[in-house]
């Protein structure tokens, strides 16, 4: 098996490297622009440094990382390291940088080599088709090595490496390398604090206090949290603790936690506020058409801008209301996690805590959608491998309208197209077990997945032959979006039945393999 | 051959590959692993999408004679040829600005071209606009050129790389067949040629490997008809013409009604070249321009593109006569890098007989091609097109092969991996500026010859074993 894995690894990076003259996006300026600031000046200056507008706003960690590849750098190309407020993009560059996410993705493959092994499946045919999709995982391919598009996702494999590992840790029951790893992952990027609930509940019960809550388990569980909460602190002291000595932990958090974007994404994400932003469209328009009514249009809310968003009739929304809607949504999750707090229940809670974060969270990007669909994908189940293909399908789609450039219409179609025969294919044939008689999708799941197909071929195709590309050019992807995010709240729905039904959860996971 | 006799034309069936013969290599294990887990469908597509995505991520890197004008390059050519066959009457094709690429391949090439040229114009006809396009680089013209490759292969040479499996493997099992499929498609010089430097030899090749497959089933005038397109698509095709004349010449005189048969091949031949060259008949001027711009002979080495023949490597190549199973032709020409595409289609056809040889002809063959590319700032993808090949195919084992075979292939390799990492990163003497690229041509050359040397001696030898048995062995 580790000799498939070895050649699995080769054959993606392979595949990476013929993808390197791809297009890229300005993110790639973004992560140029942090070798030069880690490189060039003093750990005092990181968070200061304004020169070019992509300045430094990932926790300390992901500095340190993008210090220790600047230090190399300069001997591939020494402009590489110099700050500018102008893209610099030399051949050398280019293959520099791509070359770093080559690498580091190696994480990834060692993550999910040690998560395959701990996840029951029986054969190893089926471990190494689970880690083929997982590999060839149409987003991250696109995401690492095509877009580097937005500020929050980059060095991705890299990432998710780090959060397989501390969730293979909670399979192995070593919660303090599961509270590590999570600790570090949070130090390189927080955006995962979405998932921080999850951890918290599941360590706090399954490790500190095992078996009731009584005065007397309460205290003898305190040592446990005492060591727990150390490594955690410890953790973070080493990574904010130069700045907060400095007195500059404020800076570094307003560099964090910037509230200037708009509750959408400039392309909408499939989500909740998708679907509340077309209500309102269409809300408006039932005004202006038939009631005949005079409404002020608000500032047009897919114009590729991130700023503000407001709406035309529906009331407008706050941050606040995003975060209490979201930890209202993981609630019912969480509680249920607490009361059976397994290693099964553990990862179904960390994806639905994903999905309230994406579905109802601030300013979320298309890409978050991989929160849950990699965990997601070890779906041992016909019932899970559904949602799982529900969810996967329309958040894929999703991000299709990120990658615009004519040369990477081919690539993207093909690598979804190479993905779910896979996945579908393959996965499928195993999540189905003997069942062979029934058919893998339900007629709704189909009549969904075959209209994805053609609001697809409408907005990469269809809308540019029937208007040409000037005119409503964001109403493909507004249909798009819409779409995918009736896809993904169904998938999400589907997944919470499930999850609070009395029956799941019983089982451990390594020990008896399908649930079905 | 004349002692053959009808009876044994009668049972006559294709090479069956021993299936012991083939060690199971990482593409079969690959193969295996999809048609266990699903129906042979899925590993079809799995197999498509696969070879599709490798040629794209190629044809994202570099072209011949890309970003350098006046005159660029291949791609140029094939896009200027594009636009004079639209927007002028055949008759005035082969005389239009000659000194600016001026079309010399046959016809049918020219036609493809008004194709390609008349659907991209529909797209976009600033891509294709008379003498205004010439150097035209926008990315969407790019993506168009690349498709038209793309769309050329599909139509020709993948349909024909699997006719050839079916036929050629006709008692195989699904999943062998699938994973030598799968393997041929991947055959790495022809993607880094076709979708990297930018040509349209799949076309040319599939079209003989089509006349092949038919030979193979018997089926001459269609194969004849076959070859005939494949010679009218591009005049390195006349390199297979003495195979195939002499194959089809020996059927002549074997088949008991051999007068009819030479007959109806004549007529085709005669039909299929006519009707290409029906456009240009309106005066013997343009007819007689024609075999002057398509055969350089006529015109003297003075082209850019001729005379960039930087190198004559002297390559004899064998064709199997796949009728009698006798490897019986030989013939030697002078070439230029890309023209070992030439030979290496029927080794690469050898494929189920002697796979470790055909995994180090291939290597081999990149390996010549590698200062073409690396003028094109290609590197990357050819290393990557070279790993991924040997991954498919494994790396050869000590166990499985004569010792002294072994050796010399990873002599060979090393003697490789060395010019290409001197190349790369070694000092270059200022007195010998082209030392690392005479060392590729020498060493090439020499692998080259070793492998005709090994084919003649084997084919001889196995003729010889026929001749005293009066049987064919495999059967």
């Amino acid at each position: 098996m580790a000799d498939a894995f070895w050649r699995l690894a080769v054959i993606g990076t392979l595949g990476k490297l013929l993808l390197v003259p791809s297009y890229r996006s300005t993110d790639f300026d973004v992560h140029r622009n942090w070798l030069a600031i880690t490189r060039s000046l003093p750990v005092s200056r990181w968070y200061y440094e304004d020169t070019s507008e992509w300045t430094l706003d990932y926790p300390p960690f992901f500095a340190w990382f993008e210090y220790v590849l600047s230090l190399v750098a300069p001997w591939v190309d020494p402009l590489i390291t110099v700050i500018s407020a102008e893209p610099y993009q030399s051949l050398r560059c280019i293959l520099y940088q791509r070359f770093t996410v080559i690498l580091t993705d190696g994480m990834l493959y060692y993550a999910l080599y040690r998560f395959v092994k701990e996840v029951g499946w029986q054969t190893t045919r089926e471990r190494v088709a689970v880690a083929a999709c997982i590999f060839l995982n149409f987003g991250l391919v696109l995401i690492d090595h095509i877009l580097w598009l937005h500020i929050h996702f980059q060095y991705n494999g890299f990432l998710f490496g780090i959060l397989i590992m501390s969730i293979v840790e909670v399979i192995k029951g070593r919660a303090i390398h599961a509270a590590a790893w999570f600790a570090i992952l949070l130090n390189f990027k927080h955006i995962f604090l979405y998932l921080a609930p999850a951890y918290f509940v599941y360590l706090l019960r399954a490790y500190c206090f095992p078996r009731s809550l009584n005065p007397e388990a309460l205290r003898r569980g305190m040592p446990r949290l005492a060591s727990l909460g150390a490594v955690v602190l410890g953790i973070t002291a080493i990574s904010f603790g130069p700045f907060l000595v400095r007195g500059q932990l404020g800076q570094v958090l307003s560099r964090l936690f910037p509230f200037k974007r708009g509750l959408c994404h400039a392309f909408w994400a499939p989500n909740f506020w998708a679907l509340y932003s077309f209500a309102d469209r269409i809300l408006l328009t039932v005004y202006k058409v038939v009631l005949r009514r005079d409404v002020a249009a608000p500032a047009s809310m897919t114009r590729g801008l991130v700023g503000d968003t407001t709406f035309g009739i529906l009331p407008d929304i706050p941050p606040l209301y995003t975060f209490l809607l979201t930890l209202l949504f993981q609630l019912p999750a969480l509680v249920k996690l607490f009361r059976k707090p397994t290693a099964r229940n553990f990862i179904d809670a960390l994806i639905l805590c994903g999905y309230a974060s994406f579905l109802f969270g601030w300013h979320v990007h298309e890409k978050a959608v991989l929160l849950m669909v990699i965990p997601l994908v070890a779906a041992e189940s016909l019932e899970r491998f559904r949602i799982f293909a529900l969810l996967s399908a329309a958040g894929h789609v999703s991000l299709l309208p990120l990658l615009f450039t004519s040369a990477e219409g081919p690539t993207k179609v093909a690598l979804i197209a190479l993905w779910s025969v896979l996945t579908y294919g393959v996965l499928g044939h195993y999540a189905r077990g003997h069942k062979t008689s029934e058919p893998l999708f339900g007629r709704p799941l189909q009549l969904y997945l075959a209209g994805l197909c053609a609001v697809q071929t409408y907005a990469g195709l269809g809308h540019q032959l029937l208007f040409g590309s000037e005119r409503m050019e964001f109403l493909p992807l507004m249909i798009l979006s819409v779409y995918c995010a009736l896809g993904v709240v169904v998938s999400w729905i589907q997944l919470y039945v499930v999850f609070m039904r009395p029956a799941s959860g019983q089982v451990a996971t390594k020990t008896s393999g399908h649930t079905s | 051959m004349a002692r053959k006799n009808a009876a044994r034309v009668k049972q006559h069936r294709p090479h069956q590959p021993t299936e012991t013969a083939a060690s199971p290599m990482p593409a079969d294990r690959w193969i295996n692993f999809l048609t266990t887990a699903t129906d042979s469908r899925v590993t079809l597509a799995a197999t498509l999408l696969v070879a599709f995505l490798v040629r794209w991520a190629v044809s994202l890197g570099p072209y011949s004679g890309e970003a350098t004008p006046p005159v660029f390059g291949d791609y140029e050519a094939q896009r200027h040829w594009m636009e004079i066959t639209l927007h002028l009457p055949p008759s005035r094709w082969y005389f239009y600005d000659l000194s600016y690429w001026g079309l010399d391949y046959p016809p049918l090439s020219a036609y493809v071209s008004w194709v390609c040229g008349f659907v991209g114009s529909l797209i976009d006809p600033s891509w294709f606009a008379l003498d205004k396009s010439r150097g035209i680089e926008t990315s969407e013209s790019r993506v168009f050129m690349r498709l038209t490759v793309l769309a050329c292969e599909a139509l020709v040479y993948i349909p024909a790389v699997w006719w050839f499996v079916r036929t050629q493997m006709r008692d195989a099992s699904k999943q062998r067949k699938q994973s030598v499929f799968f393997v041929l498609l991947l055959q790495p010089s022809l993607i880094v040629i076709d979708h990297g430097h930018f040509q349209y030899n799949s076309v040319m090749l599939g079209l003989t490997l089509l006349a092949a497959v038919s030979f193979m089933r018997g089926r001459d005038i269609l194969g004849a008809a076959f070859f005939c397109l494949s010679l009218m698509f591009k005049q390195m095709a006349l390199y297979y013409a003495p195979a195939v004349f002499a194959y089809l010449l020996g059927r002549c005189f074997r088949q008991p009604h051999g007068l009819v048969l030479f007959i109806q091949l004549g007529v085709t031949v005669f039909v299929v070249f006519g009707l290409h060259l029906l456009p240009f008949a309106g005066s013997l001027e343009t007819l007689k321009q024609v075999f002057i711009r398509i055969f350089p002979v006529a015109r003297g080495l003075y082209e850019d593109k001729v005379a960039n023949v930087w190198c004559a490597l002297s390559i004899v190549i064998k064709l199997r006569d796949w009728y009698s199973k006798e490897r019986l032709m030989l013939l030697s020409f002078q070439v230029h890098e890309k023209t070992i595409l030439v030979p290496l289609l029927p080794i690469t056809l050898l494929y189920l007989e002697n796979p470790t040889l055909v995994v180090w002809f291939t290597n081999v063959a990149m390996f010549s091609m590698y200062p073409l590319l690396r003028r094109e700032g290609a590197t990357l993808q050819f290393m990557a097109m070279a790993a991924l090949w040997n991954m498919l195919c494994g790396i050869p084992k000590a166990k499985q092969l004569p010792l002294l075979v072994y050796r010399g292939i990873l002599a060979t390799y090393a003697t490789m991996a060395s010019i290409l990492v001197l190349d790369h990163f070694g000092p270059l003497p200022a007195r010998l500026p082209h030392l690392y690229v005479v060392l590729n041509v020498v060493f090439s050359a020499g692998c080259f010859s070793l492998t005709l040397l090994y084919l003649t001696y084997s084919q001889v030898m196995r003729g010889g074993r026929r001749n005293v048995n009066g049987h064919a062995k495999r059967d």
